[in-house]
């Protein structure tokens, strides 16, 4: 890596700074061109380092970066990475074609990693360490020691990860953009994903049973009845996801429901 | 009509949409999520059980993530709401029905969310103003334009979560309390019950964020064993649950998802 590092012109320093900034990706967010000012804001203190003494061509650069823009916001320093490295490398001759490979490698890379950052993070990661977090707190009877334990364990399933392949992507990217694809391959998300959802039924099977044994009696005042009333009512909940019906539809009817239930019986 | 306006509710506000900016539009680091929303909204104002109760609640029923482009309603904002309604409406008059009221403060919190998630879409819609204000400076180079864009988007979206709350929070809570003392007592009871369905909305929902066939059998397996551990032993401790969960999982996964491919 350090033979990689030398002679260029962005250090680590402003690139871990222009990552940190990538937190702010989504604040401007809108509907026309997305997260283009989160990215160009990341972006631009690179771009002065770039083309410093250079104003028309880093001009050329301000416009390129503030057209669309829409990835995963983890792993959009792999693209920050990826583009700053373009823009460095390229050379300025021939403008047309630096700003075509550059826009051309941005739409490319864009939807890939927006995919498997919502798979990885929005849909394992973020409900698995979650649900370990409430499960704490469930069985730890709702105790601020045991609510405190589930903060951590949860906020550091979630965010170790998180901060180690924003920044890991944006090193590998920068320093050596061409292999970052063959990189990604390597990581078997497939696999981590797969795990994620087994290791997610399984907390979720054993907290299903603490939740049913430690429930108190409420509805018939039998045990074996309070259960089967849950397990129907467990049934009907997933027959309504599996026909489209949203959350808050589902959360609405049924207190519509118990409302009716309580009148009638 | 009563006005509730108290330093706690301002502080409630404040922290409220500060919270509010870490769902979505900065460092989405997990700590707006309602286990922690509530449990703060909760201990502001001195009862940090139910705080923790209904964020906890909440998040069972919320944890999946938005599909595509659809903007959801915020859980954050639903536990928050919540949370801080069920607190004081408990503390400005008497009833025997808490759980009941946690019940009517969720339904108000949810509509409560599904009005922030909604004005998250006009922020998005002021956020492209914002953008054809701002491009013609930024595009002359100077980092100045693009700072004060983010800074207006930022503090549109801050004082707008915090004056509603602060809206919700000061006329809100006299409302609800009216409404919910006015409620009959089958409507009450209703109420209860919904609270008692409310986990298994959760547990559902959860079953099918991470439903595969390998993941249904390890479900029903630990959940039938589990079942008769408390059964036997009527507690089991939490760091036991925790390592015979992960442990179990773990020799599932290490032998059927990973060491798959290198037989």
């Amino acid at each position: 890596m350090d033979e990689k590092k030398a002679g260029k012109i962005i250090g680590p320093v402003s690139l871990l700074w222009s990552g940190f900034k990538l937190n702010l990706l989504h604040l401007a967010w809108n509907f026309e061109r997305l997260q283009n000012l989160g990215f160009y804001f990341s972006i631009h203190n690179m771009l002065r380092k770039i083309y410093a003494g250079r104003t028309e061509e880093r001009l050329s650069a301000t416009r390129r970066h503030i057209g669309f823009f829409n990835t995963h916001i983890f792993f959009s320093t792999a693209l920050l990475g990826v583009m700053v490295r373009l823009e460095e490398d390229l050379s300025d001759e021939t403008p047309k074609a630096k700003e075509l490979e550059i826009d051309s490698t941005k739409m490319g890379l864009m939807g890939p990693l927006a995919a498997i950052g919502d798979s990885l993070f929005w849909s394992g990661l973020k409900p698995f360490s979650l649900l370990l977090g409430v499960g704490i707190i469930w069985l730890t009877k709702f105790t601020f020691t045991g609510w405190l334990a589930a903060v951590v364990i949860s906020l550091a399933f979630y965010n170790i990860p998180r901060v180690i392949i924003k920044y890991y992507l944006l090193f590998k990217s920068y320093y050596t953009y061409k292999e970052l694809f063959s990189t990604i391959q390597k990581v078997k998300f497939q696999d981590i994903m797969k795990s994620l959802k087994v290791a997610g039924m399984g907390f979720l099977g054993a907290f299903t049973a603490v939740y049913l044994r430690e429930k108190q009696l409420t509805i018939v005042g039998l045990r074996w009845l309070d259960s089967a009333v849950l397990c129907g009512a467990f049934v009907l909940v997933i027959w309504a996801l599996r026909s489209k019906k949203s959350v808050s539809f589902i959360f609405g009817t049924s207190v519509a429901a118990c409302i009716v239930l309580a009148y009638i019986t | 009509m009563e006005i509730l306006i108290s330093a706690k509710i301002i502080i409630a506000a404040i922290a409220g949409s500060a919270l509010e900016l870490d769902a979505y539009f900065v460092g989405m680091t997990l700590v707006s999520q309602p286990v922690i929303a509530g449990a703060i909204a909760g201990w502001i104002f001195g009862d940090f059980f139910t705080g923790i109760f209904i964020g906890s609640l909440v998040q069972l029923v919320w944890i999946s993530p938005p599909v595509g482009a659809y903007v959801p309603p915020s859980s954050s904002a639903i536990a928050y709401t919540a949370t801080v309604l069920c607190i004081n409406m408990n503390a400005i008059f008497v009833h025997n029905d808490f759980n009941a009221l946690i019940m009517f403060a969720l339904v108000i919190g949810t509509a409560t969310g599904y009005f922030v998630g909604q004005a998250d879409i006009w922020n998005r819609k002021l956020n492209t103003l914002i953008l054809h204000f701002f491009e013609p400076a930024i595009l002359g180079g100077g980092i100045w334009p693009v700072m004060a864009a983010q800074i207006f988007a930022l503090t549109a979206k801050f004082f707008r979560d915090a004056i509603f709350y602060l809206v919700i929070f000061a006329l809100g809570t006299g409302v609800a309390a009216k409404i919910f003392s006015s409620l009959p007592p089958d409507f009450l009871k209703g109420l209860e019950k919904a609270l008692w369905v409310m986990p298994v909305i959760g547990l559902a929902v959860i079953y099918e964020t991470f439903r595969t066939k390998m993941g249904e059998i390890i479900h029903i397996a630990l959940f039938l064993i589990f079942y008769i551990v408390f059964w036997k032993f009527n507690h089991v401790d939490p760091a036991f649950f925790l390592l015979a969960s992960a442990l179990a999982c773990g020799v599932v996964i290490y032998n059927f998802v990973w060491n798959k491919r290198s037989r």
